[in-house]
C-alpha cells in the first residue's frame, strides 16, 4: 500500500510537471524542456526553471531518494498543471524568515527588507534586522523549535523559510493546512562547507534572483578553493581537538561532519577523519585524554574564558591546547543575548570561516594584518 | 412434620486443605459431610490452623476444596456463577477495611448488588430490603452516617446487615468478633443467633470465643487436630471431654461442671484465712490467682489471714502486718509465703 | 433529597466548561478583540486568518483540552479504585512510558531503526509520533495483561507495571544520551505534552477511542463501589472479579494510551482530580465520583490551557508544567481546607 503511494507521488512528480493541459498548451509550445539549474556542492535540492516558472525539490535526507516538498515558483498562474506541493507567486513581499541561516542569505542578495518575521528574534545576529525588531517592524514568531502557529497564520506571509528535523510536525500540517506556502531549509543536513553555502541559491530562487545569487556562490566558492590549495601545499599539518565535554561525555565532531571538512581544508589533521559519522559523536574523556591530550588546537569549547572554562571541568587542564592557550572560540561575534554569528551568517561564508581557520593553523599563508571574523582566541 | 426443615447446604466428602509452594498438600480436614439447616446458629470451632476459615471459605466458593463437592439448593456451589452463588449465601470476613468515604446505606446497598440493575439503581424493594436489615441489626438511625465514624461493633454490623439484604438463606462468618470488645463479642454472637431464629437463616460462624459459643449456638462443629470433626449441641461437647483433650495443657483446662476454661494453678503455698463479710470470697479468689492455697479451717499455717470488713491482717511468724489494700495484701503474701 | 442536589451540582457544573471553553476559544497568541471573536463564533466575520485560528486552531485544540481531562481523570479513578490506592494514577502502570519509548525510538533512533522511522514518518506525518506512540504503550498493556493473567495479586500486578515503567525510561535515557541535540530536543518538547498537535481528523480518531473508554467506565461503577470493600469483599458480594479486572485495565489503558498518543504524557490531572473531586463531594460513591472527575478533569485541564497560551505572547508554556503548577497548590488547598473533616480516601 504504501508503495504504491510512493510510486503515485513519484509518478506526479516526474510526468506532473509535464502535463499538459489545453488552457496552457499555448505557454508549454514556449518551452518544451526544463533548464537544470547547476548546483556542485549541495545535494539537497535542485531548481528547474521553465520560462515562466521554476520547480524547486527539496530532498528527503533522512530517506533518500525521496521527495521532501516542491516548490513551484512563478510570476503567472500555472500551478495546477505543475502537481507541486507549494505554490510561491512572486514577487514575494512579506517572508517569515524562521531560519536564521538563511537571514545572511536573504541579505546578500538584497532582499533582506523583505524579511517580515523571524524566529528566536533575541538572538538575531544581523543587525539591521535585529534593529528592526526592536522597533517593532519585523515580529518574533517563536523559538525555532515550538513555532506559534497560531501567529505565523495571522501573520500571514508569502513564505515561510523554516528548518525540519526528520518527519513532519504538527506545526508544519497546520501551516500547510491554513494555506501557506512553507519552504523547509535543509542546509544543515548537507556535509560540505560549501554545500551549505550553496543554498544561497534555494533562498535566491523564490526571489528570481538566481544568476545573482551564482555569482555571489562562484566568488565564495573560488576563495574556498583558493584556500584550500594554499594549506595544502603546506607539509606541516597541526593536529585540531574539536568539541567540548558536557556531563563527562565529550561531543566531538564526526568524520563526515561539517567541522571535519573544515578543519581537513584548512590544512590541519583531525584525528576523527576516518569516522563515518555527519554529526557528532559521544566519546568518552578518557579517549580525549588518550588519544588528543596533545592535540595542537582546540576548537569549539563551550565559551571562550578560560577561567569559565575551567569551572564547568577541571580535567581541560590535561590538554595541552588548553595549558598553552591554543584555544579557539567561535564567538568572536555575536549578538547582546549570546547568539553566535558563526552559525547564522557563517554559514553563508565558509570561506570566512575557512579563512578563521588557516590563519590559526598557518598564519603566513595570509595576509599579516588579517583579523578573523568568527574565531576568537581564548582568554 | 415437625424435622421438615429446609436444609440449604450440604457438604459431600468434602476434603479441606491447600498445596504449598512446591506442591504438596498440606490436608486440614478429611471426608466432611455437613449440613446446614436454615433456623438454626453453627458455631465453628478449632485450634489455630485446623482449617475454619478454610472451611468457611471453600463453602463459600471462595476457594476450590482440595476434593468432595459444596451443594447448596441442590446445586454444586462451583457451578454457579458468582451471581447466583452470592443469592444463596453471604459472606462476612473478619477484615473489613472499607477504603473511602462512603456511608452506612451504601455498603448495605451492595448487599442488593444481584438484584439491582447495571448502574446500581435502587428500588423501592431494594430500599425496604435495606431499612430492614439496617433495623435487624439495630442500626437504623445510622443510615446516612459516614462508614469511618463508626465503632468497630458498629462496622461488623453493618456487615450483618449487608448480608441480610442480599435475602441470601445462608450467612457465613469468618470470625466476625476477633476485635471487638467483650460487650460487642456477646452482642454479635447474640444478634446472629436472633437473625438465624427470627430472619430465618442458616447462619455458620467461625470463632473463638468459645464461651460464647456453647451458651449460644444450636450446634457446635469442633475441627479435631486428627482432621476429623466433632458435631454436637453445646452441653453433649462440654461433657463429651473433648474440650479437654483439645485445648486442654499444663496451664489451661477445661472443667465441664462450670462449663468454662480455668488455669491450672501452680501453688507456691498456702495460708490459713479467717474471716467474714463480703471480702471473704473476694479474698479466696485473689489468693487462688497468685497461687497461694488457702486453708479455711485449719490454723496451723505459719502465714495466717485475716479480713475484717475493711482491713486484711497478716500474722507472719508473729508478726503482724496490716493492710487497708488488698493489692498491697497479696504483695506481702506473694513475698511471704512458701511451700 | 441528597442525591437530588448532587446531580443538579454536576449538571451545572456544564455551565463554566462552556464559558471555559470559549474563553479558551477567544484568549491566545493572537489577540482578537470581543465583538470580532463573536462574529467569528457566528460566522459573520470574513477574517479569513482568524476565522482559521479560532476554527482549526483553537476548536480542536479546546476540545483536546476537555476531552483529555475527563479521560486522564477517568483513567486516574480507575486505577485508584482497583489497586485501592491514593497514590495511583493513570500512568501507573507504565502506559504512558511505553508510549515515550515508542516515540523516542521513532525520533532519535539512528541507522536501521531511522529507515522504518522515516517511512511511517513519510505515511503519515506528524501522525508518526502517533503511531510510534500507540505501538510502544500497546507493548506495555499487552505484558501487563499476560503478567496479570499470572499474578493474581493486585499489589504485585502494580509493583510490576511501576517496573515496566522505570525500564522504559531507563532504554528512553539512553538513546537520549547518543542522539543528536535537535532529535533530543524534539523528543523533550514531546514529554511537555500538548494539546495543540491535535487537529479534525486526529480528534476523529482520538473521540471515539476515549469515549469507548468512558462507557465501560460508566457500566463498571457498580462493581468499582463493591471493589471499595476490598477485593474479597467485592467477589462475596457477586462481583466477577477476573473480568472487572480486566475492564479496568483494559478501558484504562484504552483511555490513556489514546490520550498520550496525541498528547504526549501530561501529568498530575489523572492523580489529582479523582481526590479534588471526592473531597469536594465528600463521597467515593463512583456514581458521583466518576460524572464528577470528567466534568472536574475538563475545567481544570481547560484552565490549565489558557494559562499555558499566555495571551498576547508569541510564547506558550507547556502544558505539563502548568499542570503541575496549578494543580497542586488547588490540592494541598482543599485538604488544608477541610483539615477538620474527614479527609476521603
Amino acid at each position: 500500500m504504501k508503495d504504491i503511494v510512493i510510486l503515485f507521488l513519484s509518478g506526479v512528480m516526474m510526468f506532473g510537471c509535464t502535463i499538459k493541459n489545453s488552457s496552457e498548451a499555448k505557454l508549454d509550445k514556449l518551452h518544451s524542456e526544463f533548464h537544470e539549474h547547476e548546483i556542485k556542492y549541495a545535494k539537497g535540492f535542485t531548481i528547474q526553471s521553465a520560462e515562466n516558472y521554476k520547480i524547486i525539490t527539496v530532498f528527503n535526507p533522512w530517506n533518500p531518494p525521496d521527495t521532501l516538498s516542491t516548490y513551484c515558483v512563478f510570476d503567472t498562474n500555472c500551478f495546477q498543471e505543475t502537481g507541486c506541493d507549494f505554490p510561491v507567486r512572486l514577487p514575494l513581499d512579506r517572508v517569515a524568515c524562521l531560519a536564521s541561516t538563511n537571514i545572511a542569505m536573504i541579505n546578500l542578495l538584497g532582499e533582506g527588507r523583505k524579511i517580515s518575521a523571524c524566529s528566536d528574534a533575541k538572538l538575531i545576529c544581523d543587525s539591521a534586522l535585529y534593529q528592526s525588531y526592536l522597533e517593532g517592524s519585523v515580529i518574533d514568531l517563536g523559538s525555532t523549535h515550538l513555532i506559534n502557529a497560531e501567529m505565523v497564520i495571522d501573520h500571514s506571509p508569502d513564505l515561510v523559510l523554516k528548518y525540519i528535523y526528520g518527519a513532519k510536525e504538527a506545526v508544519d500540517e497546520k501551516l500547510i493546512e491554513a494555506g501557506l506556502s512553507v519552504a523547509y531549509n535543509l542546509e544543515f543536513m548537507e556535509s560540505h562547507p560549501l554545500g551549505r553555502a550553496e543554498w544561497i541559491k534555494f533562498v535566491a530562487a523564490f526571489f528570481n534572483k538566481d544568476e545573482l545569487a551564482d555569482s555571489i556562490f562562484s566568488n565564495i566558492e573560488n576563495e574556498y578553493l583558493k584556500l584550500v590549495d594554499l594549506s595544502s601545499m603546506h607539509k606541516n599539518k597541526p593536529t585540531v581537538l574539536d568539541g567540548s565535554s558536557y556531563k563527562g561525555v565529550w561531543y566531538t565532531a564526526g568524520g563526515n561532519s561539517y567541522s571535519a571538512k573544515l578543519y581537513a581544508d584548512a590544512g590541519a589533521e583531525y584525528y576523527w577523519r576516518s569516522d563515518s559519522n555527519k554529526g557528532s559523536i559521544p566519546v568518552s574523556f578518557e579517549t580525549i585524554i588518550d588519544k588528543q591530550a596533545d592535540a595542537d588546537y582546540w576548537f569549539g569549547p563551550s565559551t571562550g574564558n578560560r577561567e569559565d572554562l575551567l569551572k564547568i571541568d577541571r580535567r581541560y587542564i590535561k590538554l595541552k591546547p588548553f595549558r598553552e592557550g591554543a584555544v579557539y572560540f567561535f564567538g568572536k561575534k555575536v549578538n547582546p543575548h549570546g547568539g553566535l554569528d558563526y552559525f547564522e551568517s557563517g554559514v553563508t561564508r565558509p570561506d570566512i570561516i575557512l579563512k578563521d581557520l588557516v590563519w590559526v593553523f598557518h598564519p603566513e599563508l595570509l595576509d599579516s594584518n588579517y583579523d578573523p571574523v568568527y574565531l576568537e582566541k581564548m582568554k | 412434620m415437625f424435622a421438615d426443615h429446609h436444609t440449604h447446604l450440604v457438604t459431600e466428602n468434602l476434603y479441606l486443605g491447600y498445596y504449598n509452594k512446591e506442591g504438596r498438600l498440606y490436608l486440614l480436614q478429611k471426608d466432611m459431610n455437613e449440613s446446614l439447616v436454615e433456623g438454626e446458629l453453627v458455631c465453628l470451632i478449632g485450634p489455630n490452623g485446623s482449617g475454619k476459615s478454610t472451611l468457611i471459605r471453600t463453602i463459600a466458593g471462595l476457594q476450590k476444596p482440595v476434593g468432595g463437592k459444596v451443594f447448596i439448593g441442590s446445586r454444586e456451589i462451583n457451578q454457579l456463577t458468582n451471581t447466583e452463588k452470592s443469592k444463596h449465601l453471604s459472606i462476612v470476613l473478619t477484615d473489613n477495611a472499607v477504603m473511602g468515604n462512603i456511608t452506612v446505606s451504601e455498603i448495605v446497598a451492595l448487599g442488593r448488588y444481584n438484584y439491582t440493575n447495571w448502574i446500581g439503581t435502587l428500588e423501592k424493594e431494594d430500599r425496604r430490603k435495606i431499612s430492614e436489615s439496617l433495623k435487624k441489626v439495630g442500626l437504623r438511625e445510622f443510615e446516612n452516617r459516614k462508614f469511618d465514624t463508626l465503632s468497630d461493633g458498629e462496622k461488623q454490623r453493618v456487615f450483618i446487615a449487608k448480608g441480610l439484604a442480599s435475602d441470601a438463606p445462608v450467612m457465613l462468618l469468618d470470625e466476625p468478633t476477633s476485635h471487638l470488645d467483650i460487650p460487642n463479642k456477646a452482642g454479635i454472637l447474640s444478634l446472629l443467633r436472633n437473625l438465624a431464629y427470627r430472619s430465618n437463616r442458616a447462619v455458620l460462624v467461625a470463632t473463638h470465643e468459645l464461651d460464647l459459643a456453647l451458651k449460644l449456638a444450636d450446634a457446635i462443629w469442633f475441627l479435631l487436630p486428627d482432621k476429623s470433626i466433632f458435631k454436637s449441641t453445646p452441653e453433649e461437647l462440654i461433657f463429651s471431654g473433648k474440650l479437654n483433650e483439645v485445648f486442654g495443657n499444663e496451664l489451661v483446662s477445661f472443667h465441664a461442671n462450670s462449663g468454662t476454661f480455668s488455669m491450672n494453678t501452680e501453688y507456691i503455698g498456702s495460708v490459713s484465712l479467717k474471716g467474714e463479710g463480703k471480702f471473704l470470697e473476694i479474698t479466696v479468689r485473689a489468693l487462688d490467682r497468685i497461687g497461694v492455697k488457702v486453708n479455711l479451717r485449719s490454723p496451723d499455717d505459719p502465714v495466717k489471714v485475716y479480713v475484717d470488713n475493711d482491713r486484711w491482717i497478716i500474722d507472719w511468724k508473729g508478726k503482724k502486718s496490716e493492710s487497708f489494700f488488698l493489692v498491697e495484701t497479696c504483695r506481702i503474701l506473694r513475698k511471704v509465703v512458701k511451700k | 433529597m441528597r442525591n437530588r442536589i448532587t446531580t443538579i451540582v454536576l449538571l451545572a457544573l456544564i455551565i463554566p466548561i462552556v464559558v471555559l471553553l470559549l474563553l479558551d476559544l477567544w484568549l491566545g497568541s493572537v489577540y482578537i478583540p470581543v465583538d470580532h471573536f463573536f462574529d467569528i463564533l457566528t460566522g459573520k466575520s470574513d477574517n479569513t486568518g482568524w476565522n482559521y485560528i479560532v476554527f482549526y486552531l483553537r476548536l480542536p485544540r479546546a476540545i483536546t483540552a476537555i476531552i483529555t481531562g475527563a479521560g486522564l481523570s477517568v483513567a486516574g479513578l480507575m486505577m485508584q479504585t482497583l489497586f485501592r490506592n491514593p497514590l495511583a494514577g493513570p500512568f501507573v502502570l507504565g502506559i504512558s512510558s511505553g508510549a515515550s519509548l515508542g516515540v523516542a525510538v521513532f525520533v532519535m533512533s539512528s541507522s536501521i531503526i531511522t529507515f522504518f522511522n522515516m517511512e511511517i514518518g513519510y505515511f503519515f506525518g506528524a501522525g508518526g509520533q502517533v503511531v510510534a506512540s500507540i505501538f510502544g504503550s500497546s507493548l506495555v498493556f499487552l505484558l501487563i495483561i499476560a503478567i496479570s493473567s499470572k499474578i493474581r495479586d493486585t499489589i504485585s500486578l502494580l509493583i510490576v507495571g511501576i517496573m515496566f515503567g522505570s525500564l522504559a525510561t531507563a532504554i528512553v535515557s539512553i538513546l537520549q544520551y547518543f542522539s543528536e541535540p535537535e532529535l533530543v530536543q524534539k523528543f523533550v518538547i514531546w514529554t511537555l505534552g500538548s494539546l495543540s498537535s491535535t487537529g479534525w481528523e486526529q480528534l476523529g480518531l482520538m473521540i471515539p477511542l476515549v469515549c469507548s473508554g468512558f462507557v465501560a467506565a460508566v457500566f463498571l461503577i457498580k462493581p468499582m463501589n463493591a471493589l471499595l470493600l476490598g477485593e474479597e469483599n467485592a467477589k462475596a458480594t457477586g462481583v466477577r472479579i477476573e473480568r472487572v479486572k480486566y475492564l479496568i485495565l483494559i478501558s484504562s489503558s484504552l483511555i490513556t494510551g489514546s490520550l498520550v498518543a496525541f498528547t504526549g504524557p501530561i501529568a498530575f490531572i489523572g492523580l489529582s482530580v479523582p481526590h479534588i473531586v471526592r473531597l469536594l463531594f465528600g463521597t467515593s460513591n463512583h456514581r458521583i465520583v466518576l460524572p464528577g472527575s470528567i466534568l472536574l478533569g475538563s475545567m481544570l485541564v481547560t484552565i490549565c490551557d489558557i494559562l499555558s497560551q499566555i495571551p498576547g505572547h508569541s510564547m506558550v508554556l507547556p502544558i505539563n508544567a502548568i499542570t503541575a503548577l496549578f494543580g497542586a497548590p488547588v490540592v494541598i488547598w482543599i485538604i488544608i481546607g477541610r483539615k477538620n473533616r474527614k479527609i476521603a480516601f
